[in-house]
């Protein structure tokens, strides 16, 4: 895409004006600037021609619409301007990392690792939940937490423009996708099969959230309003770009709120209701070497959020990240070849149960215990990208470190002292780490790339109270967890034929620390299987071996993918049931390296553009998690489930109608976790989407769950139902 | 075991406290002993001080003597320290032992009661104080003293009708974690004697109660006998607020019935 933005940025200030003779063309690498050969140049029906070793080809002058298909390389839609072109490639190893991207913005060509959100209603739950291999972890109708083929917290990557965030909520009302509205978004890196390692610094999977970043338009400005019935949800957000010379900034702005949820049948979702603020700062300066410095500010502010799942509210969540980064910029390519990420980021949470009956709840009665947790967060990272004996190479040094704290009031209705615990007792968590990642052309149809991560992971609980706690829970010295952790990754592509197929196998090999809470979360409440959980501050990491096998098939209007993935993960660690301790009302846990556990399953996506304006797309996806140790199935997988849209897109105006479906769960776990089982369900959404005023006024109006459907996802915690029919109206209007 | 390095540092403390104190004596022969005043008192020409870790409380006490005439320090061949409590109907005494003189503070003598009423309305306690001097005197007099109430004390009934004390040795203040745990246990002989009790086990039950009964126990290792009366082991708090602990005495002959102690646990 942004190859396509630069060749039509040089196609307009071309002035030559073509005569009727043939013109060259020339295609090269885009990185080595190097000439290829033996690439294939074709028009909307045959074939024109291959280019010399001088990478030029001749193009009839009559023909302006072309297609360069390279092994290797991403497919080019490219249009000839004048009498000599260039055509830049870009690497299929730059392009082909098995990212899905999910643009916020409009696209070019169908891509089956591309997802469109042009609905400018969605919210960036639903934008991920839409993703196939992606499922939300609901507690309420705010802030879902993304899983990963049925992997979620600490064994994902959540990463705000490559920033580490930890949650400072122990109940984990705050995933990092909560502080990036979809207004700001600019894409979304998914990387599900982990072969990032370099780049991540482990084999998990990965999302990364890209946020806008300032224009170098002279001005721009954008202001949305959305209401929706019958929760209320009502949303006002104004996006602006301005720049003058090499400056520019760019401000985001939006305040959500929403009543209670209604769910179908009219049922209304006590405590579900939200308020939330969040505030984007960019600033861009470009010099005159075209270096590039960034400078985000990113402030989000959420009260009174409920979650009717869990036993109590937040009362306040606040964000604020500071983000710089300067990039030394390559000529003639959007890839920096170095740059340098400074950033720190602050989260704090309060919550509490003031506005629960708190007399007549199952566990922790008669008292309210309002929660306070905080984060701090500072860290940076280097990332080098170079050629090492003509091969591209990525190198990446990274460090952060983070303390986290936690502590819970506990303020009995009777006449009892107050009691107060501290969850997580001040614990610093630093990592230091080095990555690489190298291609390898093997032959004119094998590319292999290779990544490696070293890191070194220290973890100290410094609360002498909980420290003591832990050594006479262990009867040992509690020291702080220090371990080198090493991950890698092999991803071989194959392209069999000229034609846009590959085949792609992938190897990774992950070592995970467990996070600060396996170690040393104190009392934390799981509302998944109603235990109170103890760290382990002696457990070992966890190691995991995901292989994978994908295949990508695209021609102009069809585009086919599909993945199927094995992993198995050693040493997984889990709760055990602590019996000593426990009794009817109190039921305790501690963290152990239980064993072992496999996962496996596939995902599908397909598009289809019927015609011009009618056009299609499938998704399913499908997981298998089995703990061999217990000889259960993992908690929390969702089931066969999928999507079918169709759209028509019209002059001013588009259509489409959206039938998500997935069976029902029975594989529930009910050792480590007392889960039930969930129906299938299918519901159907609609959205109407026109322009008006020249384009400038865009009006939505989707309708979500026609039927009125009452149902649950699987991943909802506690059963919390789905809306019911919504209707909602979103007016965009640009300047 | 961390435990004994613990110890080992709570010893090193303890040693680098005493030398501090030790060095910093330039003036007299012997160290003096910091702790607090419980009462100052002339027998027979002998100037009697009292000093303790704390104002006296019922449950364990160290006692400290210190007995000077006319300033200066008295050699003294033999001593014993009985504490009596003087109530309308009767008088008794309570688990002690005799005052041994300190290693380190070679002026004073320690010894230790386990209080088991308080002072009051119900009657008041002093401490029979008798000591032969170097030179066969004998001297004899009555320390008056008051005891606070605390919780860390408590009797319990066997089913033959014996009586039996149990006393929160450690910790004297609980805070979050893990901590040693000690009892001491006397049986009430008579009156006068009683004895420690060094042949049973203990059942013993945490408990902290949030509300309504229900709350939740923590993990703890159970004491056993360590002699003296002394029973070890230890508690791990996880959390702060108050808590309970039941203790039930299991001799060969005698289960007494479970009593309960109740205090509260701060945060560390
Ligand atoms: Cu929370
Ligand atoms: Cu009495």
């Amino acid at each position: 895409m942004k190859i396509l933005k630069l060749l039509l940025f040089i196609s307009l200030i071309s002035s030559v004006v073509s005569n009727a003779q043939d013109k060259t063309l020339y295609v090269f690498d885009s990185m080595k600037k190097t000439p290829l050969q033996d690439v294939h140049i074709m028009d909307a029906s045959s074939m024109i021609g291959y280019t010399d070793s001088d990478g030029s080809v001749s193009v009839p002058s009559d023909i302006r619409d072309l297609t360069i298909h390279f092994v290797g390389y991403r497919t080019l839609k490219f249009s000839m301007t004048q009498r000599v072109d260039t055509a830049y490639l870009v690497s299929a190893v730059y392009q082909m990392q098995d990212e899905l991207v999910v643009y916020a913005g409009d696209m070019g060509e169908p891509d089956v690792r591309d997802y469109n959100n042009n609905s400018s209603h969605l919210t960036l739950d639903r934008m991920l939940n839409n993703v196939d291999g992606v499922s939300m972890i609901q507690r309420g109708a705010f802030a879902w937490e993304p899983t990963i083929r049925g992997l979620d917290d600490q064994r994902i990557n959540l990463t705000i423009d490559g920033m580490q965030v930890f949650k400072a909520c122990v109940d984990k009302m705050d995933p990092v996708t909560a502080y990036v509205e979809s207004d700001n978004l600019s894409k979304l890196e998914i990387d599900k099969s982990g072969t990032g390692v370099a780049e991540n610094g482990n084999g998990k999977s990965s999302i990364n959230l890209v946020t806008k970043k300032p224009d170098f338009a002279p001005f721009k400005f954008n202001i949305k309003s959305g209401l929706r019935y019958p929760d209320y949800y009502r949303v006002l957000a104004v996006n602006s770009d301005i720049s003058k010379g090499n400056h520019a900034i760019r401000f985001s702005g939006s305040i959500k709120q929403a009543d209670n949820l209604v769910a179908g049948n009219d049922s209304t979702i006590n405590n579900s209701g939200f308020n939330k603020v969040n505030l984007n700062l960019a600033y861009r300066l470009r010099t005159p070497s075209r270096n590039v410095l960034d400078v985000n500010y990113i402030f989000d502010d959420a009260r009174n959020v409920g979650y009717p799942a869990l036993l109590m509210d937040a009362t306040r969540a606040l964000a604020n990240m500071l983000r710089v980064q300067y990039s030394w910029m390559n000529e003639n390519s959007d890839i920096p070849t170095t740059s340098l990420l400074v950033y720190g980021n602050v989260i704090n949470h309060q919550m509490d149960d003031y506005s629960r009956d708190v007399a007549n709840r199952p566990v922790m009665r008669n008292m309210h215990m309002p929660m306070d947790g905080n984060t701090n967060t500072a860290g940076l990272k280097l990332s080098r990208n170079l050629y090492i004996r003509n091969q591209p190479t990525s190198l990446f040094v990274e460090g952060y470190l983070s303390k986290a704290f936690g502590d819970m009031k506990m303020e009995s209705l009777f006449d009892i002292p107050d009691m107060y615990i501290t969850n997580l007792g001040d614990i610093y968590t630093g990592s230091a780490r080095i990555g690489a990642k190298s291609s390898f052309s093997l032959s004119n149809s094998l590319l292999l790339k290779l990544e490696e991560s070293l890191e070194f992971n220290r973890v100290e609980l410094t609360n002498d109270g909980n420290r003591s706690f832990f050594e006479g829970l262990y009867g040992k010295e509690v020291n702080p967890r220090a371990r080198f952790l090493f991950s890698s990754s092999a991803n071989l592509f194959w392209f069999p034929t000229t034609e846009n197929l590959n085949f792609s196998f992938k190897a990774v090999y992950s070592q995970r620390q467990a996070n600060y809470i396996e170690l040393y979360g104190h009392y934390i409440y799981n509302y998944v299987d109603g235990y109170f959980y103890d760290g382990n501050p002696f457990l070992n990491p966890e190691t995991t071996l995901n292989l994978e096998v994908g295949s990508q098939y695209q021609i102009a209007d069809n585009a086919l993918s599909v993945s199927v993935y094995y992993k198995q993960m050693y040493q997984y660690i889990s709760g055990i049931i602590d019996g000593s301790i426990s009794n009817q009302f109190f039921q305790f846990k501690r963290y152990e390296n239980v064993g072992d556990v496999y996962m496996t399953g596939f995902e599908l996506r397909w598009l289809r553009n019927w015609s011009n304006s009618f056009s299609s797309d499938v998704r399913t996806a499908y997981t298998y998690a089995q703990n061999t140790t217990l000889n259960e199935p993992l908690p929390l997988i969702p089931p066969l489930h999928g999507s079918v849209s169709t759209s028509y897109a019209g002059k001013g105006f588009s259509l489409s109608g959206i039938l998500e479906w997935a069976t029902e769960q029975s594989r529930i776990a009910n050792q480590t976790t007392i889960e039930d089982q969930t129906d299938s369900f299918a519901v159907l959404n609609f959205e109407l989407s026109r322009k008006w005023l020249n384009n400038s006024l865009r009006s939505t109006l989707s309708v979500h769950n026609v039927f009125d459907h009452y149902y649950n996802q699987h991943t909802s915690i506690g059963n919390i139902p789905e809306s019911g029919r919504s209707f909602m109206l979103t007016l965009t209007y640009d300047l | 075991m961390f435990k004994n390095s613990i110890l080992k540092n709570i010893s090193i403390v303890l040693l680098l406290t005493v030398v501090a104190i030790s060095c910093d004596d330039s003036g007299s022969d012997n160290p003096e002993l910091e702790a607090t005043p419980i009462v100052t008192t002339m027998i027979d020409g002998y100037q009697v001080e009292l000093l303790s870790d704390n104002d006296l409380r019922t449950g364990y006490n160290n006692l400290y003597w210190k007995i000077t005439k006319d300033g200066s320090s008295v050699d003294i061949a033999q001593i014993s320290a009985m504490p009596m409590m003087h109530m309308t109907q009767m008088s008794h005494s309570c688990p002690y032992t005799s005052p041994e003189m300190m290693e380190e503070f070679s002026d004073y003598y320690q010894s230790s009661v386990n209080f088991i009423m308080p002072s009051g309305e119900m009657g008041s306690w002093d401490i029979m104080l008798e000591f032969t001097t170097s030179d066969d005197m004998t001297v004899s007099g009555t320390v008056d003293i008051e005891v606070e109430s605390s919780w860390m004390i408590t009797s319990a009934q066997s089913g033959d009708g014996n009586t039996y004390f149990i006393t929160w040795y450690a910790p004297t203040s609980p805070k979050t974690g893990n901590q040693d745990l000690k009892f001491m246990v006397h049986k009430r002989e008579n009156m006068m004697s009683f004895p420690a009790v060094d042949d049973a086990e203990l059942s013993v039950y945490p408990f902290m109660d949030m509300g309504g009964g229900e709350g939740h126990s923590t993990q703890f290792e159970t004491p056993t006998t360590k002699g003296d009366g002394m029973y070890e082991g230890s508690i791990n708090y996880s959390m702060s607020g108050t808590w309970t602990t039941e203790v039930q005495v299991m001799t060969s002959t005698d289960t007494t019935s479970a009593v309960t102690f109740e205090y509260s646990v701060i945060a560390q």
